[in-house]
């Protein structure tokens, strides 16, 4: 029985359900520490003075650390090497770690915290992109306070425009959004008696945390382990940050020689913690009179806050995705990731394409409108087909479902009978509806931006009971890698999901196997533990073709047997093979390996294979509108993707319901604002609003099958893609119901009604 | 969180000497807005008084003459659930539901959502509009205050410091009547009101349309309040036609004086406080009502 494409249990989730999983704030150390961070409540400054004396006064307070206590580099190397670990003689935001208390329990290190006393030379901190870019704006970064810049140029966009009977040209704002994990970012470094370290805690990528621990407290690699525990929630939040909290926590109990534990509040994870970048888009698109799309011109400028962190690849992405699965052969893109005295943003599901999405489906929109065609016909007409290239000169040859996810989500959400009735002009008193679409694709795993790190590990170990365990270097947070993965190796192998474990991600079992983002898990580790389960059964066919008297090479592994393939009544069970490979010490473990298919960019003209294929996704949003109050609910949300191939249905479905939730908290609520000194004002659940279950709108999820050769059992990448489309096709739905074309996020009911005001309705 | 001594009474005359001994103490009923103050050092009481187990502050009854007595320690989910509630006021049981989460609910009482004096306060409105009276009591006596006479400032009572609600009581109503409320937040569980809006009318043969009307509004002034204006105007309105309905939430706008804040701007709180009235009504208008 195949376990891939089954609806398997997630393998954790009864010990999830009844509370048996342990979290990083579940272990417990004898003689541990706990620690409590001394965060700046000022954007931007110099540090005059920082007294601890009134802390190390207090009962139960151990120490203070800061930066003068790092044992060796602190500099938080992610992409540049302009984040210090500790603040260093100054500050560039609200939130950044100055020192951070040590305490007997976590009362005495909160009353520490409470009384370190510092003092700043205050500076009028940058809060916005366009104060950052202004001339004789403050040096944040180097020059000009732009991170990083991309461009994207290919045919010759002035002509287009031109030659063009329509140009719509438009601004268009998004804003912050917070992961909101439900477990707060935490770490727990316990030191070795041998000049070791191990740290566990909640992460994306054990191998950052790996790397920088080793860093800040000058260590060889080999004397640093880190475990990932069970994780609850990351959404990109997880990706970078961790390095961090893992590094605090890891000099403290390096100079303690006590286990260290630091767990973030909510308050302190929202204050100090990355975000979705906002972003300000200058986009003009050029149309022929059929609504054809003949040039586009665009600048994306990204707040990237403080420090670089993973700005510049999250502005790569961005860039790559700027016009979304749409043919256009003139096209001029510019991007800046620009730096601001505000928490450095970074990851975040969709990672710099939801914003660009935003505005160009926003465009599309327009485009329809005003070519006095449907929002859905104007997409169709210009997505891609397959052949034709992307704006990035990407021919689209394989796993192509872009027109099937667009056929079934017109089908499954009854656009047709729907969209003509519905709209600003169909309805009487207060209340509207309005349905809306949007159509996207994502560019699988870490893209040409990121292909040095784009290779992964596993190992893999069949035991005498015929029982199998792996590693990998990519973890569970949540979105189910543990129980897809399994399937793979059930299915390799040819035996029950039952006979197989998981072990936790930890950086001594595995190689460097790069981080666990950009939706790369499955394919990337999927394929390493088909590698390493080949060389294992190859091993193990010269025994089964002993003992069945036939060659190797014609031996199937399946339904708990090996067999000959000609004759399936001839087999040995798989368990007895096993006892027997045991016996005889075959080498039944493997180390497996997968790189990366071929991808290329270049970064003069953007032109290249970003990526080595693309996911696709069509969403449908149904809303409702209280044209007087503005309010508005999504009623319910179609949404089909192409996945390749679905490892578990059940679980491509629950990412499919999460990710459009997310993006619709995205779209029609979550926002952090700051005061006028750049301090972050909603740091808790209660004023950053994401939504409930209660507002949950009705989902219907649809898999789309487009098998990716290269991908294991045809699987490609996807979890990022659920939400990177909702905040858009919910515009076009705002835009149908009201008139107005929404032009920011989140659309909240105020600027519902500026729209509605300023568009004279 | 920072430490207290916590004490739990079992009587009232226990409770009350407690309170008389310790002028800073805290009473403690549901904790859902008293816990979260104390984490996040809003308030550091040295001493928290639990007033769980004093059953003589349980309870929802009407005597003989239909007036109404709700015990403080009563949860949000017991009087939303209540019968007697849901038949004599259902907009005041609706409002209940409003409150945080099904959690918050079951555990939140009346007596601690009034004490806590939220301007954004569910259950308030619909309490003013009754004319709701607060029952207070300590060591010496006891006295009764009408909600609308109970707060000094915003999440501010003018309970003394010895001083413990112990109940809620709504007089009965002469005739018709029939009460509304509506209220918009920024997601439909677990937010707290932007604006929220109550109104009533009860059969009154000295005005022109032989009703007389009840306005309250929150979240739009330090405390709840009455939009005096607002009533004034259509208790000497000629008719309760559409137009008329409209032009008193405009007059309502002259009670409101919102403010921005965290959670909107004042200009948005305008524009609900129009709305919303204007909604109460005519849910209250379009229906009729009940005896």
């Amino acid at each position: 029985m195949p376990s891939v494409g089954v609806n398997e249990i997630k393998v954790d989730a009864i010990e999830k359900v009844t509370g048996k999983s342990k979290y990083v704030d579940d272990l417990h150390f004898s003689g541990q520490l706990h620690c409590k961070v001394v965060f700046s409540r000022v954007a931007r400054g110099k540090i005059e003075s920082i007294d601890t004396s009134e802390a190390l006064r207090i009962d139960g307070v151990v120490d203070v650390i800061t930066v003068d206590d790092v044992p060796g580099n602190n500099m938080t190397h992610i992409i540049y090497d302009d984040y210090p670990l500790f603040a260093d003689g100054e500050v560039k935001f609200a939130g950044q770690i100055v020192a951070v208390v040590l305490g007997e329990t976590p009362e005495s290190a909160d009353m520490g915290r409470d009384a370190v006393s510092i003092t700043y030379e205050e500076e009028k901190p940058v809060l916005t992109i366009q104060e950052g870019i202004a001339p004789g704006a403050p040096l944040i970064y180097s020059g000009d306070n732009i991170f990083k810049r991309y461009r994207i140029v290919k045919g010759d966009f002035k002509k287009a425009f031109e030659e063009a009977d329509i140009i719509i040209e438009n601004e268009y704002y998004t804003g912050y959004q917070e992961h909101a994990y439900i477990e707060t970012q935490g770490m727990m470094a316990v030191p070795g008696h041998d000049g070791s370290m191990i740290v566990y805690g909640a992460m994306q990528c054990p191998f950052y945390v790996h790397d920088m621990v080793s860093k800040v407290l000058n260590l060889p690699a080999s004397k640093v382990r880190i475990v990932q525990t069970v994780t609850g929630g990351a959404f990109g939040g997880k990706e970078d940050v961790p390095s961090l909290v893992a590094s605090v926590a890891a000099v403290a109990a390096y100079k303690t020689g006590r286990p260290c534990k630091l767990m973030l509040h909510r308050n302190e994870d929202i204050i100090s913690t990355s975000k979705r970048h906002p972003a300000w888009m200058k986009y003009r698109t050029a149309a022929d009179k059929e609504g054809n799309i003949l040039g586009i011109d665009v600048d994306f400028y990204m707040d990237a806050g403080a420090y670089a962190t993973l700005s510049p690849v999250v502005l790569w992405r961005g860039t790559v995705h700027a016009l979304g699965p749409y043919r256009c052969e003139n096209v001029r893109v510019r991007t800046y990731a620009v730096a601001t005295n505000k928490v450095p943003c970074g990851a975040f599901r969709g990672f710099g394409s939801p914003q660009i999405i935003f505005a160009s489906e926003a465009q599309m929109d327009i485009l329809a409108e005003k070519v006095g065609k449907d929002p859905f016909e104007i997409r169709k007409q210009n997505a891609l087909n397959l052949g034709e290239e992307t704006i990035t000169g990407q021919k689209l040859n394989q796993s192509f479902g872009l027109h099937k996810v667009m056929d079934e989500a017109f089908e499954k959400s009854g656009w047709a009978e729907k969209r003509p009735m519905w709209g600003f002009e169909h309805g009487e008193g207060d209340i509207r509806k309005g349905i809306g679409v949007s159509s996207i694709f994502y560019g699988v795993g870490l893209g040409a931006g990121g292909k040095n790190m784009a290779k992964a590990g596993a190992f893999v170990q069949i035991y005498g009971d015929g029982s199998l365990s792996f590693a990998v270097g990519t973890t569970d947070m949540g979105q189910g890698m543990r129980t897809v993965l399994s399937q793979i190796a059930s299915d390799e192998m040819g035996i029950p999901i039952e006979e197989i474990y998981c072990q936790s991600t930890d950086t001594s079992r595995i190689p460097d196997s790069g981080p666990t983002v950009a939706s790369r898990a499955t394919t990337m580790s999927g394929n390493a533990i088909i590698d390493a389960c080949t060389q294992i059964k190859e091993r193990m066919a010269v025994m089964a073709a002993r003992i069945l008297e036939a060659k190797p090479d014609e031996l199937e592994f399946e339904d708990g047997k090996v067999f000959v393939r000609r004759i399936p009544d001839i087999f040995i069970l798989f368990k007895d093979l096993a006892k027997r490979c045991a016996m005889e010490k075959v080498h039944m473990t493997a180390q497996g390996w997968f790189d990366t298919p071929f991808v290329s960019y270049n970064e003069e003209n953007g032109q290249g294979w970003a990526y080595f294929v693309y996911a696709y996704a069509c969403n449908v949003a149904e809303i409702t509108i209280d044209l007087k109050t503005g309010e508005i609910t999504v009623d319910r949300i179609t949404a089909a993707h192409d996945v390749g191939k679905a490892i578990n249905p059940q679980l491509v479905e629950g990412q499919i319901e999460g990710g459009s939730l997310q993006g619709m908290g995205y779209g029609v609520m979550e926002d952090i604002l700051h005061d006028e000194k750049g301090r972050i004002v909603n740091t808790g659940l209660s004023t950053y609003i994401i939504p409930s279950i209660i507002d949950a709108p009705e989902m219907v999820p649809i898999i789309v099958e487009e098998e990716f050769p290269e991908g294991p059992y045809g699987a490609k990448g996807f979890g990022e893609q659920p939400l990177m489309g909702v905040a858009p096709a919910i515009a076009c739905a705002v835009a149908h119901a009201t008139g107005a074309h929404p032009d920011r996020t989140p659309m909240i009911p105020e600027r519902i009604l500026e729209w509605i005001e300023k568009k004279g309705g | 969180m920072a430490k207290f001594t916590y004490h739990a009474p079992v009587t009232m005359s226990e409770c009350l000497g407690m309170l008389r001994d310790n002028p800073g103490a805290k009473l403690l009923a549901g904790g859902t807005d008293l816990m979260v103050k104390i984490r996040d050092k809003l308030i550091q009481p040295d001493v928290v008084i639990d007033i769980k187990s004093l059953d003589e502050l349980k309870g929802i009854s009407m005597d003989d003459e239909g007036n109404i007595r709700i015990g403080a320690l009563e949860t949000h989910t017991e009087i939303s659930e209540s019968k007697l509630i849901l038949k004599k006021y259902p907009f005041f049981a609706q409002a209940c539901r409003w409150v945080g989460s099904m959690q918050i609910r079951n555990r939140g009482t009346i007596g601690g959502n009034i004490c806590n004096g939220s301007p954004a306060g569910e259950t308030l409105p619909s309490l003013y509009i009754l004319n709701a009276k607060v029952h207070l009591r300590n060591d010496s006596g006891k006295r009764v205050l009408p909600i609308s006479d109970f707060y000094c400032g915003p999440q501010k009572t003018c309970a003394y410091k010895d001083e413990i609600v112990t109940s809620i009581h709504i007089p009965a109503i002469k005739g018709k009547y029939k009460g509304a409320y509506r209220r918009q937040g920024r997601r439909n569980a677990v937010s707290i009101a932007m604006t929220t809006a109550a109104a009533m009318w009860r059969e009154d043969d000295s005005t022109p349309t032989g009703k007389r009307f009840s306005i309250a509004l929150g979240s739009v002034a330090p405390t709840v309040i009455m939009a005096k204006n607002a009533e004034e105007f259509l208790n000497g309105a000629a008719s309760c036609s559409n137009e008329i309905l409209e032009k008193a939430a405009m007059v309502a706008l002259e009670d409101a004086s919102p403010i921005n804040d965290i959670r909107t701007t004042s200009d948005y709180r305008n524009e609900l406080v129009y709305v919303l009235v204007k909604r109460c009504l005519k849910d209250i208008i379009c229906n009729k009502g009940v005896e």
